[in-house]
């Protein structure tokens, strides 16, 4: 470990890329779509309840964790956690902190590099004078990254490496020249933008640039409370769900970013700082912007329905149209500051999850930043090629799923247990006090030992046994329905349908309904069939229908035959290439502790000076 | 707008943006140096 340490050029500039790392798009996209769905304004409570049981004290944790790590000389999660206990096993549950950010950041990247683009398409107008069917059927030709919107080829990959070679120099500038200077621009210009976002919203007017209800209609929507939701387990699960990701918590990032303090620099006020400001980029701006200003041109009927396809579909398909209501100017505007506020956010977060890694290998492998911050770009695209190429077929979802939020949950458990029962509560409250410029109530020293850890074991249960369609009220000792979402429910491929091998020379309907449309789309076959709800099934030119125009047809009966490849396929192997990533980090980090010790017999004894 | 989510939306958002101005000036404001 001979290379010279880095530190952070100022509090404010370590503040600023904390609360970047935590500030996301899913503040602006997912924070919304959960208080409308989870009892409007009671949301709040569980909200703000689990923010001081489970999110306050878990950034403390990882600060603290961090800086710990930093002090004995390290930066990466497997280290950091070594260096707190000297059991083995710590080294490779911290390889989660390393397997959880490439995962998540090789979809995570894809995602900001449509931010990107849409800037780009919304500086130069693409959506001006496009219908409402026509910005959203862009967002799919978009998608399809055979097509092209602007005449670049491949565009959506193009953007892709583009966005990804930005991440790999930045951070190959190191933190106080790359991460720091980035997070002092892009996290000022996200809150101006944001107000700015939030001021159109308040000021809309039904009848004026088309918009049919007042801005004010949305706000009273989404903070209506709804208080008898209070009394279902999936709301509070909900708040839990979004306090804890909202915060970047159970990746890693923190403890890296926290290694890069000195042994009596604050943390108390620090991680408040931090957290504090990603609620308000959470509660003040990313309450304000996309349901107000949505439900001012849709109402609320139609914004409901569009919400339960998630924030993406809103923020993708709906804005841009939304937008270009407001004239060239304003639109244009408009367009910039929402993608741009997107693209901060995106990108302040990608460059913590590119920072353990880098890390990693300077720790296990003494690698300079250039060339880890080239292996990070390296993996990236190698993991992240698929969740492009294979998006419709379930690759992205498979790793949303178990890096972006099974491992998480499974590693802020283990933290916490490492930090209150392991260490113990009493160090660790001496741990977060060193150098701290405030002194916590007491109370935060039970929440520690007592609460944090039993509401991350029950969020965790809770997933691994989720009742069907979330509902809590069927549980009991008799068993219950798990859901298809549920931890076992994602593991046996339980609703998986009539197609669950991997190969086949059928496809069969996953529906029932009537064969409505045959048609073809941008180059693609697809045959619709149309009953309580609607489906797609796409076809190749090699496939055979079986069926006709006005069929009935109920699941299980054969559509189209042929030679082929069943989702089922891209998500095992999804799977597996996940699981390969893990074991091959184990590995790595195998390697590295022995090369770590060669240089320095004794570095991983603990060391109770700290406390 | 009615009162429950006025009142609701006002006090969520003043006191999360007051409690992280607060916080900013602590952070940003110079150590006492001891003697």
């Amino acid at each position: 470990m001979n290379q010279p340490k880095e530190t952070w050029g100022s509090r404010l500039g370590l503040v600023l890329a904390m609360a970047g790392n935590a500030v996301g798009l899913g503040n602006f996209l997912r924070f919304p779509i959960q208080a409308v769905q989870n009892g409007g304004g009671a949301f709040i409570l569980p909200y703000l309840l689990s923010f001081i049981l489970l999110g306050i004290p878990l950034l403390f944790v990882e600060w603290s964790t961090g800086r710990f790590g930093g002090v004995a000389g390290f930066n990466s999660p497997p280290y950091i956690l070594q260096s707190i206990d000297k059991r083995k096993i710590w080294k490779y549950i911290g390889a989660v902190g390393i397997f959880s950010n490439i995962a998540i950041a090789a979809y995570y990247c894809y995602i900001e590099s449509w931010t990107m683009s849409y800037v780009y398409h919304s500086f130069i107008g693409t959506f001006k004078g496009l219908s409402e069917t026509q910005v959203s059927q862009f967002f799919d030709n978009y998608l399809d990254v055979r097509y092209s919107t602007t005449g670049i080829p491949f565009e959506a990959i193009v953007f892709y490496i583009f966005c990804l070679g930005l991440n790999v120099w930045i951070l190959s500038r190191g933190l106080q020249k790359g991460i720091e200077k980035v997070a002092k621009i892009c996290m000022p210009l996200l809150i101006l933008f944001g107000i700015f976002l939030m001021i159109k919203a308040f000021t809309l007017k039904a009848g004026q640039d088309g918009a049919v209800y007042d801005g004010l209609v949305g706000f009273n929507f989404l903070w209506t409370p709804q208080f008898d939701s209070l009394a279902n387990p999936k709301v509070w699960l909900a708040a839990a769900g979004q306090i804890f990701f909202t915060l970047s918590l159970g990746m890693g990032c923190i403890q890296c970013y926290a290694s890069y303090l000195k042994k009596n620099d604050d943390l108390v006020v620090n991680s408040l700082t931090t957290g504090f400001t990603n609620e308000f980029c959470e509660i003040v701006i990313g309450s304000s912007v996309i349901i107000p200003i949505s439900i001012g041109y849709f109402g609320i009927d139609k914004v409901i329905e569009l919400a339960s396809f998630g924030g993406f579909g809103l923020g993708f398909r709906s804005l841009p149209f939304l937008f270009s209501q407001w004239g060239d100017v304003m639109g244009l505007l408009a367009g910039v500051a929402f993608f741009g506020l997107l693209f901060f956010s995106g990108i302040t977060s990608s460059l913590a999850m590119g920072s353990p890694i880098v890390a990693f290998l300077k720790d296990g492998f003494n690698w300079g930043r250039k060339k880890s911050s080239l292996a990070f770009g390296f993996i990236i695209l190698l993991f992240g090629l698929p969740t492009v190429l294979f998006f419709s077929k379930g690759v992205f979802d498979q790793y949303d799923y178990w890096a972006g939020t099974v491992s998480l949950v499974v590693f802020a458990m283990l933290e916490i247990i490492l930090f209150s029962w392991v260490l113990g509560v009493d160090k660790g409250w001496k741990l977060i006090h060193q150098g701290a410029d405030m002194q916590l109530p007491r109370f935060f020293k039970f929440v520690l030992k007592y609460i944090t850890p039993t509401l991350l074991i029950l969020i965790f249960l809770s997933s691994l046994l989720k009742p069907k369609n979330d509902d809590w009220s069927q549980v009991s000792f008799k068993g219950w329905e798990l859901d298809n979402a549920s931890i076992i429910g994602e593991l046996l491929h339980q609703g998986i349908g009539p197609n669950h091998t991997w190969f086949s020379d059928a496809f069969f309907a996953e529906n029932d309904g009537k064969v409505d449309s045959i048609y073809t789309s941008n180059n693609r076959n697809y045959l619709r069939v149309t009953g309580k709800a609607s489906k797609s099934y796409e076809y190749q030119s090699s496939h055979n229908i079986t069926v006709a125009l006005g069929d009935d047809i109920k699941t299980g009966d054969t559509l189209f035959k042929g030679n082929i490849i069943n989702d089922v396929f891209y998500i095992d192997v999804s799977r597996l290439s996940l699981v390969f990533l893990l074991l091959f980090f184990a590995v790595m980090i195998k390697i590295g502790y022995s090369n770590i010790k060669k240089n320095n017999v004794n570095v991983f004894t603990t060391d109770d000076k700290q406390f | 707008m009615n009162t429950s989510a006025l009142l609701i939306m006002l006090s969520a958002q003043l006191s999360v943006t007051a409690i992280t101005v607060y916080f900013f000036y602590r952070m940003l404001k110079p150590k006492k140096k001891n003697a």
